[in-house]
């Protein structure tokens, strides 16, 4: 009796022994690839946009999708101040079309917008064609079945689902990159964004560039318009408004995709508003409100636009005035307390070096 | 004594198989968060520029742009030195996302620019927008699609806006107005 006790005592022994080590593998494992994926917290900060959703605590009736042009020309936080709506941006570096109807459906996971915003400058991509930007937004998703058909769709040649799956695959030459950030941010990384909007102080006014390169066809790809078509169904399907814009920047897009997009809204009944037709309206002034040269908005620049877009949105939709919720506005008042920290430190970087060190390109850590 | 070989086996098997990743073929990796290409590039619709292109063949297969005596070709490396004036203004912009500046040359207030890749020493385009210059086989903005025609015979593609033709890694796209006049020509890197 007492040696078959013992005998068990010892398979038990070694069964949590095994145990053990298996948990201990895995969290070495885990670290690893925790420590070598980027962490996008300084300089390009734009692959942190898209898990900065998921540490949201309020509910949104506006939700904007897209790319540079979605997350550089609206403030939610201004948005919010006037007029007191919620809004957030799920836009990331390059966004394709089809991660932001795989986006817009892992919002409606936990969520369902008023009006949705689509920003059709990813429009002009057909397929994604680039991992660097496809890892920008997916990496920082959360795991459900859409990220599994995000991930599907977008992958370029030579990408694999299993490397989406365990990063570290994709990431492990990073070894001998990793800086001080990498190092900081193992376990917890810092939001960078303002509910998705990337925030420029400086001012570099807006410069002369050359014509875009004449096309034999300005038609926007069947695979892209097919997930234009797939976010217009599944916002009907949730009663969703959809909206689509195109942000006051008159470089990089052609007139006959303006009448592509026209055609598209008139088609189906829906609102574009191409904002470069309202850049008087809105007061804007290129010579003030860009950063670089006139391709993205400055603070000033969106705070213009985002109050001009605001009024838009309140007259037009039967949005809630958050400002009077008080769960929500107590939120609201920490990400003003967070935009004008930001806002504040950005101009004194700037009236004492005369540009951005800790912002931007120039906070890349080599 | 066993829990310590079994751990060290454990141990051993996980840096093994993150070595085994790290030894993998696959192509090269994002190489960190920021090597990334213009999300802004001009041009195609179908994919973003690459890093640069650097034709070896370019000098002699590709259309040449003359000008003062100086050879501009899409796909070779720029070379300031050899510009034969100083008549020009070059500034840079940023890509989304992305650390690489993109060099533009404003040449003769105007009149005709070049454009790099991306965060490259290479020529992407060069784009005419007046008459005072010409391309090497004569043509300037405000000739007819006709006289495009006669000078480099028919084009690979075109539409009633446009002629483009074809030559090594080199596009050269002569844009036309509504009464079928050139009203500007680009010269583009093919990659």
């Amino acid at each position: 009796m007492a040696a078959k006790s013992g005998k068990e005592s010892k398979t038990a022994k070694r069964v949590i022994t095994a145990l053990v080590l298996l948990v201990l593998s895995f969290a070495i494992l885990w670290f690893v690839q925790r420590l070598l994926m980027p962490k996008y917290q300084k300089g390009v900060i734009e692959g942190s946009f898209t898990e900065e959703y998921y540490k949201e605590k309020v509910p949104h009736d506006v939700i904007i999708f897209g790319d540079c042009d979605a997350y550089e020309s609206y403030s939610p936080v201004t948005m919010y101040e006037e007029y007191g709506i919620s809004s957030f941006i799920r836009g990331s570096g390059e966004q394709y079309i089809n991660q932001s109807y795989y986006l817009l459906k892992d919002v409606l996971r936990t969520e369902t917008p008023k009006v949705v915003v689509l920003s059709v400058h990813n429009l002009q991509h057909d397929f994604p064609h680039n991992e660097a930007y496809n890892r920008m937004t997916l990496d920082g998703m959360r795991w459900s079945k859409d990220k599994v058909d995000a991930i599907n769709s977008s992958m370029t040649e030579g990408e694999t689902f299993v490397s989406y799956v365990f990063p570290v695959l994709r990431y492990h030459d990073r070894w001998n990159k990793l800086t001080k950030t990498d190092i900081e941010h193992v376990f917890s990384k810092d939001i960078t964004s303002h509910n998705g909007y990337y925030m420029r102080c400086d001012v570099k006014p807006i410069a002369n560039f050359p014509p875009m390169i004449p096309q034999i066809s300005y038609d926007f790809g069947d695979f892209a318009m097919a997930y234009l078509d797939k976010i217009r169904l599944l916002c009907d399907e949730n009663g969703i408004e959809l909206l689509l814009v195109r942000a006051p920047i008159e470089y990089g897009w052609y007139e006959q995709w303006d009448k592509n997009v026209e055609e598209y809204a008139e088609q189906y009944g829906l609102t574009y508003i191409n904002f470069c037709d309202y850049a008087d309206d809105i007061g804007l002034d290129m010579n003030v409100d860009t950063y670089d040269a006139g391709v993205h908005l400055n603070i000033y620049g969106v705070e213009k636009l985002s109050v001009y877009f605001g009024r838009y949105l309140t007259e037009n939709y039967d949005l809630t005035d958050y400002r009077t919720v008080p769960s929500v506005a107590s939120e609201y008042e920490k990400d003003i307390r967070f935009y004008n920290e930001m806002r504040d430190d950005q101009l004194r970087e700037i009236a004492t070096y005369g540009e951005l060190r800790s912002y931007g390109v120039n906070a890349i850590e080599n | 004594m066993r829990f310590t070989k079994a751990a060290a086996l454990i141990l051993s098997l996980s840096i093994a198989g993150m070595s085994l990743a790290a030894c993998s073929n696959e192509p090269e990796p994002v190489s960190s968060d920021i090597n990334i290409i213009s999300t802004q590039a001009q041009g195609k619709n179908t994919g973003a520029l690459p890093h640069g292109v650097v034709d070896p063949n370019a000098e002699s297969e590709n259309f040449v742009f003359k000008y003062k005596g100086c050879n501009l070709v899409v796909n070779t490396v720029v070379d300031e030195s050899k510009f034969p004036d100083d008549d020009y203004v070059d500034f840079e912009t940023t890509s989304c996302a992305s650390p690489e500046l993109t060099r533009r040359y404003e040449f003769k207030n105007g009149t005709f620019w070049m454009e790099l890749y991306p965060g490259s020493e290479s020529i992407y385009t060069i784009v005419i927008c007046n008459d005072i210059v010409s391309t090497a086989e004569g043509i300037y903005i405000g000739c007819t699609a006709d006289q495009v025609r006669e000078a480099y015979g028919e084009p690979a593609q075109s539409t009633d806006a446009l002629l483009l033709y074809e030559k090594g890694s080199s596009e050269l796209r002569f844009s036309l107005n509504t009464n079928g006049e050139v009203d500007q020509i680009f010269y583009v890197g093919k990659y």
